[in-house]
């Protein structure tokens, strides 16, 4: 009996030993149905947009959720990328603080000083990120380096082209010479965007320039034999970088006895926006007028000594500023309904070169219209998480107003797979938007309501492009 | 004996990592019971009785100390979210419950008793910055009970014991927040206790023939409030503002009640084999709520939905000479919780219970008992989580492990 009961207890020590010492049942993730897609080598061609840029700065944290990482991510394929150590590119926008006007929240915005560095220089291979800040349509074809790009032009030569390129050629070339056979090609944005931002002074690309260009693109990347996805051009409009301080204004001026905002135009002149129009949207004023905003009727001159800009002729800053033909506020930060007009003439007609173009080599174009109208409108929701074209609590766009946040680029990824999926069989899951971090950044370091106009200094703004 | 210690020692040596029971409970209050698989209600002739059996006590002369503790060292896994795949560990942490318990015979037939042990009870912590910081960084909960007892001999063969039990609880659960839209994560400490809370125990006990022991017991639930606060600490920007909760809190928990019947049969001299089906009623525990005082503050409630569930214990005892016993045990535990409402705070299963122990009576006061109790938690995998790990609604979906290593010893000390 003693041994019986002892070999039971070895048994059941053997027991012990073995179940708990067992290696766990395998647990494998589903494969995933690629249809004739060949993610092999991906590589992306494009602006700010395509290189993760948020607000205003392009960052490492930022980059891994540019939307061509996403995709690379989502679909397990290997893709470089120029990084920036934080705070990245320059003049990153943060929250400083908060302050409680009328019960809600205002954000401060706080311009970080400090600039980081490029961390991947070594890589040993043009990067699959082709994407650079600041990029025209011309620079894919002709930009090798800061001197280069289409912005020199105009003596703003564009460092980042030397830090994505170095020095290896131009965004086709090194596109071409990686043998791709994928590309997402998002290029054009700042071709009418630059007009917008800058209140229409600044002059968009010539359709017929645009039209040569692109179809030279287009060839030399359809010679690879890659996969082609098109990127359309969005309504950089809907942004917060233009309906957030307009609206602001109306609201204010609507208390006060004044028939509006009276602003200088293009063509010299002065004209007035009256409240109604800026808070529907007829007429735009640019995020980057957001302290201007905060000095309309005052009577010092301070819009222009604040920023160091010489008073413009004819204008006398003893007059209530933006209130009074004698001290008007200034052109370059209103989209006036003339102005809108050009905007949107100019970019259908992009986008329908775009088209025909994708349309003769058989191209898929995502097109951006539903996405952004249903930011502007109704707002979107994905897995819970809800998104609309409000500045920072609709949760799409960076502090900048015009890129995307994190999440934001995780739904542009969604569209691009929902079209890799369309046009080449594939199932590939949408990416969770959700589980992708939230990314607008604390200076130094829960649900609100839509924000009244952001106090954000004079000229950090200025120069904003895709 | 020395050839068993090592063969321990060995088991101890290849498999590191443990876990408690279902839900929260904890069964080890005496080493001897737990080497029995805890298939101990029927025997209940140590001074745990006082836990396991109430009624058990008049079996015993003279005054019975029984101080000890439990190793408790849990591990768990969780590979996901789904579809990936990837290994999360929660933390390795090693929890020591402290058994003591007296009894006193008055006369013949009548003991009175008093205990110290933590009948609930549970530790987890899973790393900063993992996939499921929402869900759960350290959560821990205890509950201690002092039953006071007394237990009458109705009949030589039938006794019945009934104990008023004084309990208190403290309970911490720490987990971060999203600070969405913004960047980075608000981290969120929720503590509370409850001092003044009561319940109690009774049991019988009776032996219709000399071999065969028969008996029940049950403990009732127990509510507690706890009182606390809500620490939440994130962007200075936020908290300047007021948006991030804190303030004093009040949570509601009610353990539940046990219902255990056993039977145990000495077979031959040597050897007594014990069984026990111990019914754990878990519907008590349907959310878990935190209600902020403050009625600005959105009050978090999250559904558990808990079920009653059971336990089937096997227990067998060999005596190998007056003063040694070898002892072994063999359980199955039944999970409370519904698969899509596990969360990572207490990674439930099904689980398995093996036992090994042994005792020895050093002389006619002082004696010993250790054993060890290996547990292992059935593979479960979620494919319909309602817990959510993101600022959305993305359910928390994969593949829970855990197993859990117990090691029990506890002294014994007999005045006449």
């Amino acid at each position: 009996m003693k041994k019986i009961f002892i070999y039971l207890c070895l048994l059941s020590l053997a027991f012990i030993v073995l179940t708990s010492c067992e290696d766990y049942s395998d647990v494998t993730s589903p494969s995933i149905n690629f249809g004739s897609a060949n993610f092999s080598r991906f590589v992306a061609i494009g602006n700010s947009l395509t290189m993760g840029e948020q607000s205003a700065s392009v960052f490492a944290a930022g980059q891994n959720y540019s939307y061509g990482n996403i995709i690379a991510k989502q679909v397990g394929t290997t893709y470089a990328q120029a990084f920036f150590s934080d705070p990245g590119t320059g003049g990153r926008l943060e929250i400083a603080q908060f302050e409680i006007e009328n019960g809600s929240p205002v954000p401060e915005i706080y311009e970080n000083p400090n600039i980081g560095s490029p961390t991947n220089l070594l890589y040993p291979a043009p990067y699959n990120n082709l994407g650079i800040k600041g990029a025209f349509l011309y620079d894919v074809l002709n930009a090798r380096n800061a001197a280069t790009c289409y912005t020199a032009n105009f003596g703003v030569p564009n460092p980042l082209f030397d830090a994505v390129l170095r020095g290896m050629g131009t965004q086709l070339e090194l596109a071409i010479a990686q043998e791709p056979t994928l590309i997402t090609l998002w290029i054009g944005n700042n071709d009418i965007l630059a007009f917008a931002t800058r209140g229409g002074l600044f002059p968009p690309t010539d359709p017929a320039v645009f039209q040569t260009e692109y179809t030279q693109v287009l060839s030399a990347l359809h010679a690879t034999g890659a996969q082609i996805i098109i990127g359309g051009l969005p309504n950089g409009l809907l942004t917060p970088y233009f309906t957030t301080v307009g609206p602001g204004i109306g609201l204010k001026l609507q208390t006060l006895p004044v028939p509006g905002l009276v602003y200088s135009t293009s063509a010299p002149g002065i004209a007035i926006a009256t409240a109604s129009q800026l808070i529907n949207d007829s007429v735009l004023v640019t995020l980057s007028a957001s302290s201007a905003a905060g000095l309309i009727g005052d009577q010092t001159g301070k819009y222009y000594t604040d920023n160091g800009i010489p008073v413009p002729p004819g204008v006398n800053t003893a007059y209530p500023f933006g209130l009074t033909p004698e001290n008007p506020f200034p052109n370059n930060l209103v989209l006036d309904p003339t102005e809108k007009a050009a905007y949107n003439a100019l970019r259908d007609g992009y986008n329908q070169i775009i088209n025909i173009l994708a349309a003769q080599f058989n191209y898929y174009v995502v097109n951006w219209d539903n996405l952004f109208t249903s930011l502007s409108t109704t707002g979107i929701e994905f897995n819970g998480v809800t998104f609309n074209a409000n500045y920072i609590s609709g949760n799409f766009f960076s502090l900048d107003g015009i890129h995307p946040t994190s999440q934001g680029y995780g739904i542009i990824a969604n569209e691009f797979l929902k079209a890799i999926n369309s046009k080449y069989g594939a199932s590939i899951p949408m990416v969770d938007v959700s589980a992708i971090p939230s990314s607008l950044i604390f200076e130094g370091t829960i649900p609100m309501g839509k924000y009244g106009i952001p106090k954000i200094p004079n000229g950090i703004l200025d120069n904003v492009l895709f | 004996m020395k050839k068993y210690l090592y063969i321990i020692l060995l088991i101890l040596g290849i498999c590191p990592g443990i876990i408690m029971a279902g839900g929260f409970q904890i069964n080890e209050h005496g080493a001897r019971a737990m080497g029995l698989g805890g298939a101990f209600t029927a025997i209940a002739n140590d001074a745990s009785s006082i836990y396991w059996n109430n009624a058990g006590m008049t079996q015993l002369s003279g005054t019975n100390f029984m101080l000890g503790t439990a190793l408790i060292a849990p591990s768990a896994e969780f590979r996901g979210v789904s579809p990936e795949v990837n290994k999360n560990y929660m933390n390795s942490d090693v929890f020591f419950p402290t058994h003591f318990f007296v009894t006193h015979a008055i006369n013949n037939s009548f003991s009175v008793g008093i205990g110290f042990t933590t009948p609930f009870g549970l530790g987890t912590e899973w790393s900063a910055g993992w996939v499921g910081r929402y869900l759960a960084l350290k959560t821990q909960l205890t509950t201690y009970w002092i039953p006071v007892t007394a237990a009458y001999k109705i009949a030589d063969n039938f006794s019945i014991g009934a104990s008023f039990v004084y309990s208190f609880a403290d309970v911490l659960i720490t987990q971060n927040s999203s600070q969405s839209p913004f960047a980075g994560d608000a981290y969120v400490e929720l503590e509370g206790n409850d001092y003044t809370a009561f319940g109690y125990t009774v049991g019988i006990l009776y032996k219709p023939i000399d071999i065969l022991s028969i008996g029940a017991s049950f403990r009732s639930e127990i509510s507690y409030d706890f009182e606390g606060t809500a620490t939440t600490t994130g962007a200075p920007q936020l908290m300047e503002i007021g948006a991030l909760p804190n303030g004093d809190i009040t949570a509601a928990l009610t353990t539940p009640m046990n219902i255990v019947g056993g039977i145990a049969v000495q077979v031959i001299p040597q050897l007594m084999l014990s069984a026990d089906f111990q019914w754990i009623g878990w519907s008590s525990y349907d959310t878990l709520a935190v209600d902020f005082v403050d009625e600005a503050a959105e009050d978090v409630a999250s559904p558990r939905l808990y079920k009653d569930t059971y336990i089937i214990r096997f227990g067998a005892q060999y005596k190998i000479s007056d003063q040694v016993s070898l002892l072994g045990g063999v359980y199955y535990d039944q999970m409370p919780v519904e698969p899509q409402y596990v969360n990572p705070s207490l990674p439930d299963t099904d689980r398995l219970g093996l036992s090994i122990g042994a005792e020895a009576k050093f002389n006619e006061q002082f004696g010993i008992s250790g054993s060890y109790l290996f547990i292992r938690g059935s593979q479960l995998t979620v494919s319909d989580s309602q817990e959510i790990y993101t600022t959305g609604n993305s359910p928390f979906n994969g593949t829970y492990n855990s197993s859990a290593n117990l090691l029990s010893l506890s002294l014994n000390y007999y005045l006449q």
